[in-house]
């Protein structure tokens, strides 16, 4: 039986698991952008004390070298096993990378440019959208692309909690020795993951201004 | 008065900034804030907009006490010029120079007028720039646009933050020229901030001196720089500030007009004809049509080669415009080993001379008004 033997003979059971494995990463990573972006706006304001915002990062960055299981592993000690604790532990876990990257990006924004658009007369939420946003676009999008490749890889450990998705095919095709049943769980996985990252990444070019990537261009070539 | 600070104050928490400061700006000038670091010049500025709220006394715009001017719509009608590095990185030029209009909801098709206008007005070619991104300008550039942009809306006030600090001393020489310029066709209330007394003895008509948040002496900058009150103020301007004093002088206002000139066409025996009977050792010559300068003719090579016309004879020289400072033009006399520079308009017409003699006796009154009392 070779590789695509179990995806050939069970196409219904493969497409029902990378059904599940879409709604889990979709949910949890859907809602962990808009999170993310909304408390990264939060500790950014210029209301803010600048050592909140440190905090922020601080925790943000020293999370992600938590490991995912780990992460997983507390929430199913708390809400038990079954699709949403393996959703609640994803949200948690997507968030840091938009955290992290979102609220670094706001605090390297040129004081002298919101300062400019403040003495030009443009209102807070102005500077947020006209200024704040675009300018972070790059770094935003490099948290929002982080958490989706990361969040598809963990949903397949979700399944050791119970949550379905391709990872159950891998769990069960590790006990069975299975190959081929293994390699149906990894590989839509994996081209969910390319797939999704060159989405974003199309999204990513298209909304930011060229501008600013000459900007960054110029920067990188200066250092 | 456009710009009215009166008993001004701003405190934080123990900490002076700005202490009974009160100020009228003359209108339609330029007035430079300026003082050693942490006198108040910049803070002084920045509650003229509400940038920094004051804490004590009133400031008036155009009457009204800033208090009851909401905060967004005063900083839409004043002006607002800082360095370069101000210009939105993601905005073209031209969203640049719109964001103030598109704030107050211009029709778009005035905008892109006014846009165009203004580009003119410093100097950028608007086929050029207009959308092109500030990171592919260069500083002296990205400072026009700068310029550009804080008179977008044709504010009455404009403030200046130290604009041409970040720029290298020739460039920042002629964007203060255009500038000076764009100031006579503008006449807006200008306030500029600036710790560099060379600049502020340039721009400059009137000089706010500020020290440990106090007003130390504010006045015409020709009366400051030739009666400086303090020994503070003496400081700033340097001992040589009868040479400084040249700089607040201005070519056109020195220039004189009884020079030859003589068309190009002009026949060589009539030239030295002519030079002779006015006893001038040479003449400038002109295009007959449109008076711009050629270049000179000296007595010496009219006699030495009589035949011709005066077009072969013809040396070309260097030239100075009317709003450059008698420092400049000094500065270009001793360079070129000239006595006399001919002064030529923004098309290259000729409308006058400066000679040294002229330079000269201005230094010399300047030492007698300076050195008094040392």
């Amino acid at each position: 039986m070779g590789l695509f033997g179990y995806i050939i003979q069970n196409p219904g059971r493969v497409l029902e698991k990378l059904y599940e494995h879409i709604i889990i990463f979709g949910i949890s990573w859907a809602v962990a952008v808009l999170i993310g972006i909304v408390i990264s706006i939060m500790v950014s304001r210029p209301g803010v004390k600048p050592r909140v915002t440190d905090t922020v990062v601080g925790i943000t960055s020293a999370a992600q070298s938590v490991p995912s299981i780990a992460v997983i592993a507390v929430v199913f000690l708390f809400t038990g096993i079954g699709m949403v604790p393996a959703i609640i532990a994803l949200f948690l876990y997507s968030l840091v990378p938009i955290i992290f990257n979102a609220s670094s990006a706001f605090k390297t924004i040129d004081p002298a440019l919101k300062e400019a658009a403040r003495g030009m007369g443009m209102s807070s939420r102005q500077i947020l959208w006209k200024v704040e946003i675009p300018l972070i676009i790059p770094q935003l999008f490099s948290g929002i692309r982080t958490a989706a490749t990361i969040n598809i890889g963990t949903t397949t450990i979700a399944s050791a909690v119970g949550a379905g998705g391709l990872g159950e095919l891998i769990f069960i095709g590790l006990r069975l020795i299975n190959t081929s049943q293994i390699f149906a769980g990894a590989f839509p996985a994996a081209l969910l993951a390319i797939f999704i990252d060159i989405l974003l990444s199309r999204l990513e070019r298209r909304i930011t201004s060229e501008g600013v990537l000459m900007d960054i261009e110029k920067h990188s070539l200066a250092h | 008065m456009a710009i009215e600070l009166i008993h001004a104050e701003k405190t934080y928490g123990s900490i002076t900034a700005v202490k009974d400061l009160s100020l009228t700006i003359p209108d339609n000038q330029i007035t430079i804030l300026i003082g050693p670091s942490g006198c108040g010049k910049t803070t002084t500025m920045k509650m003229i907009n509400g940038l920094i709220p004051k804490t004590g006394g009133d400031i008036m715009i155009n009457g009204v006490s800033v208090d009851e001017w909401d905060p967004i719509q005063l900083r839409r009608n004043i002006g607002y010029i800082i360095q370069e590095i101000g210009l939105f990185p993601h905005y073209t030029i031209f969203d640049n120079i719109a964001i103030v209009p598109r704030l107050l909801r211009w029709e778009e098709k005035r905008i892109k007028q006014r846009v165009l206008d203004l580009l003119d007005l410093v100097n950028l070619d608007p086929g050029e720039f207009t959308y092109k991104f500030p990171s592919q300008l260069s500083g002296g550039q990205r400072q026009r646009v700068g310029v550009a942009r804080g008179l977008a809306s044709d504010p009455d006030i404009v403030l200046m933050d130290e604009p041409f600090g970040a720029i290298d001393p020739i460039n920042r020489e002629k964007i203060q020229d255009s500038f000076l310029e764009i100031q006579k066709e503008i006449q807006k209330t200008i306030v500029f901030v600036t710790h560099d007394i060379h600049e502020a003895i340039k721009l400059g008509d009137n000089l706010a001196i500020l020290d440990e948040g106090s007003l130390v002496q504010f006045d015409t900058t020709y009366n400051v720089v030739n009666n400086p009150e303090t020994p503070l103020v003496e400081d700033l301007l340097g001992a040589d500030r009868a040479f400084k004093g040249l700089a607040l002088l201005r070519v056109k206002d020195y220039m004189k007009n009884d020079f030859l000139s003589l068309a190009k066409s002009t026949a060589s025996e009539e030239a030295l004809k002519q030079m002779e009977l006015r006893q001038s050792k040479f003449a400038f010559i002109v295009d007959g049509r449109n008076r711009k300068l050629q270049g000179y003719v000296t007595v010496k090579s009219l006699k030495h080669r009589s035949a011709g016309s005066l077009e072969q004879l013809c040396k070309p020289t260097e030239a100075i415009q009317p709003f450059a400072t008698l420092l400049d033009a000094m500065t270009k006399l001793f360079s070129m080993g000239l006595t006399t520079l001919p002064v030529v308009d923004d098309r290259g017409i000729l409308i006058g001379v400066i000679g040294m003699k002229t330079i000269l006796k201005q230094i010399e009154q300047m030492a007698v008004l300076g050195i008094e009392g040392d």
